[in-house]
């Protein structure tokens, strides 16, 4: 067989070399282990660190490690949100005549009820409610509608959550559907699905979150928001 | 005031500069993927791809929106090369720039390899490469780049490039076929 052309350069190609071009060709993608990228993302401090100041290399690298084992310990959770969605339908009514009950596979965290409420605050927390799994809701009422903000350790599985919008709120990667009030998120330790606002209006109560420092990150502000509802520091 | 960022703006914009964030996000799978043909197993794949996230930070400042995965694939091959050339780790024997050795051919590369774990077998093969006549067979081969966006990837002659992937190929022939 005649040599062949190739591309543009016009390099002779032997046909043995198509050959071994089409069998690397079809060399099929390979994916990186489940966290592996939302770990490396979580280790910009420690990246930083080597760039800026080059710290002791043994100190860095415990230092490494130690995030390491944190970042990749973390289970994958994908938000049910079927379930979720039920869920805060369920409570829904419940919240708005102010009486808030158990409901199926989730039981009022009494202690959290007495946390401070800012009844001058537009929004008021009616309910912290915990689940199966670690998964905790919190319910907020406003206006005649609810707002529910679930929680439950470990790191977002986006690939598996439904077609949505994937978008950014300062640098944390949020799956948001367009045509209903859900947003789903991470922070350091949670996944995080919020039912009821828009992803502007999580923006905006993000905006709404005094910061507490020039250097606050997106958890500072989300803890700031739990807190607000009366949740621990999701950190 | 808490800074939002473009809260609004679809990840794959090719008309925007990107963050570090939604690079990560948006291209781990193709960075990764790159880095593991290039680097031949998980644990180097995954030393790769952080090196070539912090590069891609750096560089992020002065990147101009175009060919994205062009730009990440000519980052991931230097921060390989770089490794390797720092590291040594795998000695092995370089390939001779000789353009004009001819590669006999054979009929039925497909057909020796069909009864093989493939993708598998391919990859040690690459591995056996030297690093520098693997990194353009795998651009080339793999991803698909012409000879001078490699040669541009590389910072080398295009004739030099067009010489390693058929020395590189050459050597994946015999070796499949022996």
């Amino acid at each position: 067989m005649s040599a062949q052309f190739s591309d543009q350069s016009m390099v002779p190609e032997e046909p043995w070399e198509a050959e071994i071009a089409a069998v690397l060709g079809n060399l099929p993608t390979i994916d990186p282990p489940a966290g592996f990228i939302a770990g490396a993302l979580d280790h910009r401090p420690l990246f930083a660190g080597r760039l800026l100041v080059g710290l002791a290399l043994g100190v860095v690298v415990a230092f490494g490690a130690s995030l390491a084992v944190g970042a990749f310990g973390r289970p994958l959770v994908v938000p049910e949100l079927g379930a979720l969605s039920a869920q805060h339908a369920m409570t829904q009514a419940g919240v708005l005549s102010a009486a808030p009950a158990d409901s199926e596979g989730f039981h009022v965290a009494e202690e959290a009820i007495d946390s401070p409420l800012d009844t001058s605050a537009e929004l008021d927390l009616r309910a912290t409610l915990i689940g199966e799994r670690e998964l905790r809701q919190a319910v907020y009422a406003r206006q005649g509608e609810s707002i529910s903000i679930f929680s439950q350790p470990g790191r977002v599985k986006f690939d598996e959550l439904p077609d949505g919008d994937r978008v950014m709120i300062d640098g944390v990667l949020a799956w948001v559907d367009p045509g209903e009030k859900v947003v789903v998120l991470e922070t350091a330790e949670s996944a995080v699905t919020i039912m009821g606002l828009t992803p502007d209006e999580v923006a905006q109560a993000v905006q709404d979150i005094p910061r507490r420092s020039s250097t606050a990150s997106v958890t500072d502000v989300l803890n700031g928001i739990t807190r607000e509802l009366g949740f621990p520091d999701l950190n | 005031m808490f800074d939002l960022v473009d809260l609004k703006r679809p990840l794959s914009d090719p008309t925007s500069v990107p963050t570090w964030e939604e690079v990560a996000h948006t291209h781990g799978r193709f960075l990764y993927s790159l880095a593991y043909r290039l680097a031949g197993n998980h644990q180097d794949a995954q030393d790769l791809v952080q090196e070539v996230l912090l590069r891609v930070r750096r560089g992020l400042a002065t990147y101009q929106p175009g060919n994205l995965e062009g730009w990440l694939s000519r980052i991931t091959t230097n921060a390989f090369l770089d490794r390797v050339r720092k590291q040594k780790r795998r000695p092995t024997q370089a390939l001779p720039d000789e353009p004009d050795r001819v590669i006999p051919g054979s009929p039925g590369i497909e057909s020796e390899i069909a009864q093989r774990d493939l993708p598998d077998h391919l990859q040690r093969l690459l591995l056996d490469l030297p690093p520098e006549f693997r990194a353009p067979v795998v651009l080339k081969d793999v991803l698909g780049y012409s000879y001078e966006e490699i040669a541009g990837h590389l910072g080398i002659p295009i004739g030099t490039v067009r010489s390693r992937i058929h020395r590189g190929r050459g050597r994946l022939k015999e070796a499949l076929t022996t």
